[in-house]
């Protein structure tokens, strides 16, 4: 298949699970709307989690399934499509609860209804209705198309034609990189077509409010099994299934891979450095993202003109590149390396780490805007209150607020950046130097999932299934562990930090 | 007074990240005096004998190893690269025509050290320039619940005629690895156009293109495939899980089987030579020929091993190797064939 027949596959495809996300997202969006308390927490969980399931994991826990439809191309295309569908589907239930309110409450709805259609009132209610709908559609339309059109490592794996892999073998099969580039602009211009009237949406729905959670207060009608059956079937076909198989498959690879001394070693070094990439990977996206969110969150007045120029010019800068997948920016990233000046960052981790920050920033961004969900006006008031307080028993409830409201939304951004960049196969494909000198620890050190991707296709199943879960298990079990310190961390240097300002305030009184 | 707290926390945190990533892209010196090394070959089994060597001889080594997708093209385009700044000293491939392209281009240093001296002239460059050793044959893979282990059950099954005539029989894709210098050898034996044919013919009669060996393996061994083309190491990877298949070795009209051996070179200007040339040794000698025929992929001493100590398997693979293919002569037919794929494949 040639380049241009799989981008036109990948194209068709992407078009046909964005318009079904449409009318599917609104069933899963209503699921997380309608839950109050500590019930939205478990219900968002269960709605997101397939967009952290690692890719590699999905893809390798369907191989088998996979080449039992080898015979069948056609449901093998059918059972992919089900399941990018699936997985991007969260992002288009986020887009819609963060949809800014409809212009039309629906009382004026019903008035229209009431004085009959063809009042001229009532005409243009419809139309503006329509309106709305059709605004409302096209980021849903936008963020799935676009995430479909990127995806690569399921495609890779399930022997799915698309571009993504296409550009990707070809680039490693010898392509000159001035055909690959000119491979790479078709798809960038598809993408584009959807991105600039998705940028202009946003820059004008969100011009006079940020972008939020919209819950409903009263409860959402309707029926609510739909959204459950689909968001259940999302959660088992992206982490259930893969990861049963992997298990019952990793179960007998255990013993030998315990007995293989230098396995046991290269993965646990690959982890690491894996690990060590993904840490300041995902933490400069963040605090890129909070200060480009900052910048725009304050007034345009009291901006510096400088400031006002260099706004969006940073913005298109920093969050752009990344819009447009992970593979464009690595092989971007590649083709600069290959001239003089940059040709030394080839044996370094500067170039994929680079590809990583912009490939996340924009999700950071997201993430970040959408951080006011778990903010509570109230709590932060109270936390305010508490922490001026003269008592210090106060203290400590002061700072436990602040964790809950302030720095756990960013924690769990945090973590979520983390995982996706722990998780990148191309970046670290196409980018990783011949070996990470990890501590100066002898051996070839490459990230993990490098290494996984090279063990799939080799099919040594028992060994890599064991691989494969320490990849999933190990940044979990940190992340939790990350999670259960980092509160105590913070509250001694909140109260560290108050005594000191306390023992400040006394000297200068005295 | 709290966003001047968030602002120095982010700026602290900014360079702890930027000193991180600086950190693991420092080499601290102590890779200044590594032996580079590129390889193709399945780390599985090629990692553990790197690492011997590093034992044996305090010689560091940096391994980089290929994917198996895109065996060894990917790494010898990487070498072509890095032409005019050559990062690896020795260059360890899992077959012999892009090590003999990187000859070509004058990129290998000769070499003739006792290694080189064991093998067999059918198997290495007269200048020196590189070396084959262990290698493995190309073998047909053949479930025996479906079909009989035979070349002419094989034959009459590869010229079923129809759309989905060949719907139950399997080959990786030709752009990599040993499939494509399966192909280069049906090029100098049959000319460009005879296997232009022949590739147009089988797809069109529904032969299932795969990403790799071990995926024809999997198929043949699960049943889904009846037969398929791959590697005997991959074989008998099959034959270890306890798979009902069986082997027929692909021999060409001439009569010849592909016998693929890997090969090892010195690439120009290494930084350490004396210790490229150590390594050349070691993997040349007869203990690692001997432990690779012993390791589950089983592959075939070029050079003088005893026979009866190989394992019964390679015996059999021996005898069948002795009368192999030339693919010395197959420089331009690699360059051409290749050219033609990258047309078929890549646009």
């Amino acid at each position: 298949m040639s380049f241009h027949e799989a981008f036109v596959w990948t194209l068709l495809r992407s078009v046909a699970a964005a318009a079904l996300a449409v009318p599917l997202s609104v069933v899963l969006s209503r699921l997380v709307q309608r839950a109050t308390g500590q019930s939205r927490f478990w219900w968002m969980l269960l709605v997101l989690c397939p967009l952290v399931a690692p890719d590699l994991i999905i893809g390798y826990g369907y191989r088998s399934f996979e080449l039992s439809l080898l015979h069948r191309p056609s449901w093998n295309h059918c059972f992919y499509f089900v399941l990018v569908v699936l997985k991007f589907l969260p992002a288009a239930a986020v887009v819609r609860i963060c949809l800014p309110p409809p212009p039309l409450s629906k009382s004026s709805l019903h008035s229209a209804r009431l004085t009959g259609a063809t009042s001229k009132a009532a005409q243009s209610v419809q139309s503006l209705k329509w309106k709305t709908d059709l605004l409302g559609a096209l980021p849903v339309f936008g963020i799935v198309f676009l995430l479909t059109m990127q995806e690569f490592e399921i495609a890779s794996l399930l022997q799915i034609p698309a571009w993504t892999v296409h550009l990707f073998d070809s680039q490693a099969g010898g392509l000159d990189s001035m055909t690959v580039s000119r491979h790479l602009l078709l798809p960038v211009i598809a993408q584009a077509a959807v991105l600039v009237p998705l940028i202009w949406w946003g820059l004008t729905s969100f011009r006079n409010s940020a972008p939020g959670w919209h819950f409903a207060e009263d409860g959402l009608r309707g029926n609510m099994k739909s959204g459950v059956a689909i968001a259940a079937a999302a959660a088992l076909l992206t982490w259930g299934i893969p990861l049963c198989v992997i298990s019952l498959s990793g179960i007998a690879g255990i013993s030998g891979v315990l007995r293989n001394e230098i396995l046991v070693r290269s993965t646990f070094l690959d982890l690491t450095a894996a690990i060590a990439i993904a840490v300041p990977c995902s933490v400069l996206p963040l605090i890129l993202a909070r200060k480009l969110s900052c910048v725009s969150r304050r007034r345009e007045a009291s901006q510096k003109r400088l400031v006002r120029t260099l706004r969006p010019m940073l913005l298109t800068l920093v969050v752009v590149p990344g819009l447009f997948g992970s593979l464009a920016v690595s092989i971007v990233v590649l083709s600069a390396i290959q001239y003089s000046p940059l040709t030394d960052l080839r044996a370094t981790v500067w170039p994929m780490s680079l590809a990583l920050i912009l490939f996340l920033a924009p999700r950071a961004l997201v993430l970040t805007v959408l951080l006011p969900v778990f903010r509570s006006s109230e709590s932060s008031h109270l936390a305010t209150l508490l922490n001026a307080s003269p008592a210090s028993s106060q203290e400590k409830y002061a700072a436990q607020l602040n964790w809950w409201y302030e720095c756990r939304p960013l924690f769990l951004v945090a973590a979520v950046l983390f995982y996706w960049s722990l998780a990148n196969l191309t970046a670290a494909a196409l980018l990783c130097p011949p070996t990470i000198p990890l501590l100066s620890f002898d051996g070839n050190i490459v990230p993990l999932p490098v290494r996984l991707y090279k063990f799939i296709h080799q099919g040594r199943t028992a060994t890599l299934s064991v691989m494969a879960l320490l990849s999933v298990i190990v940044p979990l079990v940190l992340i939790v562990f990350a999670a259960r310190v980092a509160p105590r961390i913070y509250m001694r240097m909140s109260l560290l930090a108050r005594r000191e300002r306390n023992q400040r305030a006394f000297l200068f009184r005295d | 007074m709290q966003r001047r707290n968030g602002s120095w926390f982010a700026t602290v945190a900014t360079l702890l990240c930027l000193g991180m990533i600086a950190l693991l892209s420092w080499t601290g010196g102590a890779s200044q005096d590594a032996l580079v090394v590129y390889c193709s070959h399945d780390s599985v089994y090629s990692e553990e004998i790197l690492r011997d060597f590093e034992r044996e001889t305090g010689i560091r080594l940096i391994v980089r190893f290929d994917t198996e997708a895109t065996k060894s093209i990917g790494l010898i385009n990487l070498l072509i690269a890095e032409r005019g700044n050559p990062q690896c000293d020795v260059f360890w491939n899992n077959e012999v025509l892009g090590t003999m392209k990187l000859q070509k281009l004058g990129m290998l240093q000769p070499y003739k050290g006792k290694g080189y001296e064991r093998i067999p002239a059918g198997y290495k460059a007269d200048d020196g320039s590189w070396a084959g050793f262990a290698a493995r044959l190309r073998v047909f893979i053949v479930n025996t619940e479906n079909m009989a282990a035979t070349h002419e059950a094989i034959f009459q099954r590869l010229n079923a005629f129809g759309k989905n005539g060949l719907s139950r029989v399997a080959r990786a894709k030709p752009m990599f690895g040993t499939t494509l210098t399966q192909y280069v050898a049906l090029w100098g034996e049959a000319g460009g156009e005879e296997l232009k044919r022949r590739h147009k013919s089988q797809r069109d009669r529904g032969l299932l293109e795969v990403n790799g060996n071990s995926v024809v393996k999997d198929l043949v061994a699960s049943g889904r495939c009846d037969f398929g083309w791959t590697d005997s190491d991959d074989f008998f990877l099959a034959v270890d899980e306890g798979k009902p298949v069986d082997m027929v070795p692909v021999f060409m009209t001439c009569g010849h089987a592909i016998c693929i051996p890997n090969s090892v070179a010195i690439i120009r200007g290494p930084s350490r030579l004396e210790a490229a040339q150590k390594l050349v040794d070691f993997l040349l000698s007869k203990e690692v020929e001997t432990r690779l025929a012993g390791s589950p992929s089983r592959q075939i001493p070029l050079g003088p091993v005893g026979f009866a100590g190989l394992p019964e398997e390679v015996q059999d693979l021996k005898l069948w190797s002795e009368r192999s293919v030339d693919l010395k002569p197959l420089g331009d037919a690699h360059a051409e064939c290749l050219s033609w794929l990258q047309s078929e494949y890549l646009q």
